[in-house]
């Protein structure tokens, strides 16, 4: 994989999930970013604002395997990962054989994760870390490349469970999905109401994700951009004596040393997105938003 | 690569370290030049010397540290590449392949070679194609060069237009190297007080310590016309007081005797101090008393001796007691005929008081001649004061003389205080400087007498005689006004009144008051040239501790300049 193939991939990528999702162009490249740096990413927004069918069309773009989960509250964590059930064989045996969940896709769309109690929740989280789950002391590796995309629903915040800080950690990218503007819901009307409907072609598969993955990391970072990814994480914490006078007033607890983690793969990505052989700081302010929003715990 | 990249950044290098230079100038400039202005503006106010080198001053040394700043001021490589980076929008592709190609480099095993490469080959590229004037303009604030050019406008007014205080600070030149002149004199004059013999060691020291401390302080005044004055009125009050005023009448009273004695001994020449009068009167007596001495006085010569020594006494009796006692001593011994020890005793006594009359009138004459001095160095401070202004704004001479000539005329006036003798109005004008008897000569019409500088006389004996002067009525100027009425100085003796005696046929007689100096204690009249001084002190103090333009300034100098005695 060279950096051109890189772009090239990237680029017709970004151009089939255009074909389907109007606008969102942000979201779309985040969630691309997300994608090619083997992260997971959290999209809050309203209902409606094509969340599912975003991943559903990069599961098409990419010729990966997809699922979906709705979560709910009575929702359980072997529902998610799968269970050993109870087989017998033509012979008459009967042996126990893991049945995988719906966790067991290349992209997997966790809807409403919020709703879903914390149990459940961490069960897909662990899965989201470790790319693998365990079931009746046998761990199951995912197959790769594995993207979890989760949503939650600002809104119809009663009986839900918030993610709990540590948790919310492990996303790599948390995304706010704005409401599109006229032009783009005009747009929307004429793609979605017609006879025809736009399909994504496949550009890539899962194998030629991973490479791009691997090339992403092999972007050269100078040493003192390493050091202002970790000076920009430093100051997110009010004890820090760099902090600015906001975060000393405003932020209870910084950056996780994830998020500087997230901040210089971003950055890759992004410096090769731009045709570049090298991050930038410019790459830093770029990514910060999505990296850093939800690793800043604000004052109550 | 690296060498290649430090090649290709050089260029950069030095375009950054000018415009540094530049902004750092167009940045800062206005400050030095504003401070310069404003020591300027302040020296408008406030009499400062040497303003506009200190305004030159800090130019230079604005401009001299600018000048080592931008020699000194070195960019490294790293730093050139990551400013180029920010300012070109390169995205940090010059720093990263530095940091990447230096010779010590440690590249992270996760990074890969091959974009590493195409990284450097990237960041060699852009650096190629960087023209460094267009990269790297020179970034001006208009607004801080705006104040620059103001402050620099500001400073060229400013130095053209001329400065109200130049004046003062002449003047202040003018009156420090006066007060340096002065306390000379004063120096010279304590070395001639210091080899007179005469004077009674004590009496010496306490005047000598006096006039050093006077030359001292006269010698540190900066300019300070209010203190040098201040200095030298202090040093007059002290030995004005000290000052005997019948003094004057003591050695008139005595200058009589000494005549008289001379006469007596049949000597054409007449004693000329206290001590030669002793030395005569001892041979006068010593002879008298040996009847067998061919030049023993007669007893007609023993009368007029003993009641010229009786008058003596008399008259010295109010500012020499002893001397008194001693002489009237002598004439008692010398009425009874005596002779022998009792005579011896009262001559020795009465030679004893003269020799110390002669000790206190040689002090007076030092303080007579340390006051003059004073006085002489009071007037050339005020006169510094008003020349060096008047010479600043006008730049003329002419004012210059005319003070010169009237300050001669005011010095010799001075010297005749207290040494003139009287003189009666019917015998017209006298010498500057030679007193005037006053409550003589009453009439219809004023007599002609001049020279009125005197305040301690002896009394007039000349006969007045009602209109009749001797002299022609004279216009008045300022010089005949010598010796005026002044209401403030009441407090500084009784005042005496006397009346002018009417006979009817218009003559007037003499008037014999118990004080041998009719209106000479009278300190209601005092010298014109003091009560100028008085006059033209305040109005410098006036001048000096409040707001007055200095334009105005001049007006009351040559006011009190066209009063000058």
């Amino acid at each position: 994989m060279t950096p051109e193939q890189f772009n090239e991939i990237a680029a017709n990528i970004e151009t089939q999930v255009s074909r389907v999702i109007v606008g969102q162009r942000d979201i779309v490249r985040q969630t691309l970013v997300t994608l090619l740096a083997g992260g997971n990413a959290l999209l809050e927004g309203v209902p409606g604002l094509g969340k599912t069918m975003l991943v559903r069309t990069l599961a098409q773009v990419l010729d990966c395997k997809f699922s979906r989960i709705q979560f709910t509250p009575d929702l359980m964590p072997a529902d998610i990962v799968g269970t050993n059930i109870l087989v017998e064989d033509a012979s008459g045996a009967r042996r126990f054989q893991f049945e995988p969940g719906p966790v067991f896709a290349n992209l997997v769309l966790a809807d409403e994760i919020n709703r879903a109690t914390p149990k459940t929740q961490s069960a897909l989280l662990e899965a989201m870390q470790e790319h693998s789950v365990t079931v009746a002391k046998t761990t199951h590796r995912m197959s790769e490349p594995f993207f979890v995309l989760a949503t939650q629903n600002p809104l119809e915040m009663e009986g839900t469970y918030p993610l709990p800080e540590a948790q919310l950690d492990r996303f790599f990218f948390k995304l706010n999905v704005t409401f599109p503007n006229v032009d783009e819901l005009v747009t929307i009307a004429d793609r979605t109401t017609g006879q025809d409907t736009a399909r994504p072609q496949s550009i890539a598969n899962g194998m030629t994700i991973c490479e791009m993955q691997q090339l992403a990391r092999g972007v050269p970072i100078a040493p003192h951009i390493t050091q202002a990814a970790a000076r920009l994480i430093r100051a997110t914490h009010s004890d820090d004596a760099n902090a600015p006078d906001m975060v000393k007033r405003y932020v209870k607890w910084g950056s996780s040393p994830r998020g500087m983690q997230a901040l210089i793969l971003a950055g890759k990505i992004t410096a090769l997105l731009d045709g570049r052989y090298n991050v930038a700081l410019d790459d830093f302010r770029a990514v910060a938003p999505p990296v850093l929003r939800h690793r800043l715990i604000r004052e109550t | 690569m690296y060498d290649q990249l430090v090649l290709e950044l050089k260029p950069l290098a030095r375009r950054l370290r000018w415009r540094t230079s530049i902004e750092l100038l167009t940045r800062t400039a206005w400050l030095a030049l504003a401070a310069a202005a404003l020591v300027l503006v302040v020296a408008r106010f406030v009499p400062l010397e040497n303003y506009s080198r200190i305004a030159a001053s800090i130019v230079v040394l604005y401009f001299g540290a600018w000048l080592g700043y931008s020699a000194l001021h070195r960019l490294t490589s790293f730093h050139v590449a990551r400013r180029a980076d920010d300012e070109l929008a390169l995205r940090d592709r010059l720093a990263t392949a530095l940091q990447f190609t230096k010779p010590d480099a440690s590249i992270h095993a996760g990074i890969h070679p091959d974009l590493v490469a195409r990284q450097v080959e990237d960041a060699l590229y852009h650096a190629q194609r960087i023209e460094p004037r267009e990269a790297f303009p020179p970034r001006v604030e208009r607004r801080r060069v705006a104040a620059a050019l103001v402050a620099a406008l500001a400073i060229a007014a400013l130095l053209l237009i001329p400065n109200p205080m130049d004046a003062v600070i002449a003047e202040r030149r003018g009156i420090a190297k006066t007060a340096q002149e002065q306390a000379k004199k004063l120096e010279e004059l304590a070395k001639t007080i210091q080899e007179n013999q005469k004077l009674n060691p004590q009496d010496k020291e306490q005047l000598l310590k006096k006039l050093r401390e006077l030359a001292a302080q006269l010698k540190a005044n900066p300019g300070d016309a209010k203190k040098a004055l201040a200095d030298v009125a202090k040093f007059q009050d002290v030995l004005r007081a000290s000052l005997d005023v019948n003094q004057a009448s003591q050695a008139a009273a005595l200058d009589a005797l000494a005549q008289q004695m001379a006469a007596l001994a049949k000597q054409s020449d007449t004693p000329q101090d206290a001590d030669e009068l002793a030395k005569l009167l001892e041979q006068l007596v010593g002879s008298s008393s040996e009847p067998t001495d061919p030049n023993a006085l007669s007893s007609a010569e023993r009368a007029a001796l003993a009641q010229a020594l009786q008058q003596t006494a008399s008259q010295v009796a109010a500012s020499d007691p002893n001397l008194a006692s001693a002489l009237s001593e002598l004439a008692q011994q010398l009425s009874q005929n005596a002779s022998g020890e009792a005579l011896q005793n009262a001559v020795n006594q009465a030679s004893n008081a003269l020799q110390n009359a002669a000790q206190q009138q040689a002090l007076q004459q030092a303080l007579a001649q340390s006051l003059n001095q004073a006085d002489a160095t009071q007037r050339a401070v005020s006169q510094a004061s008003q020349t060096s202004g008047r010479q600043t704004s006008n730049n003329q001479g002419q004012g210059n003389q005319g003070q010169g000539n009237q300050g001669q005329q005011g010095n010799q006036g001075n010297q005749g205080q207290g040494q003139g003798q009287g003189q009666g109005p019917s015998q017209g004008q006298g010498n500057q400087g030679q007193g005037q008897g006053q409550g003589q000569g009453q009439g219809n019409q004023l007599g002609g007498g001049g020279g009125t500088n005197a305040s301690s006389l002896p009394p007039g004996s000349g006969m007045g005689k009602a209109g009749d002067p001797t002299q022609p009525n004279k216009s008045f100027n300022t010089d005949d006004a010598n010796t005026v009425y002044s209401p403030f100085q009441v407090g500084q003796g009784q005042q005496e009144n006397v009346n002018g005696q009417d006979s009817g046929n218009g003559q007037t007689t003499t008037q014999q008051n118990k004080s041998p100096l009719p209106g000479a204690n009278n300190s209601a009249l005092v010298p014109y040239s003091q009560v100028y001084q008085q006059y033209s002190a305040i109005a410098g103090q006036a001048m000096e501790n409040a707001y007055i333009p200095a334009g105005l300034k001049d007006y009351v100098k040559q006011y009190f300049s066209a009063l000058e005695p």
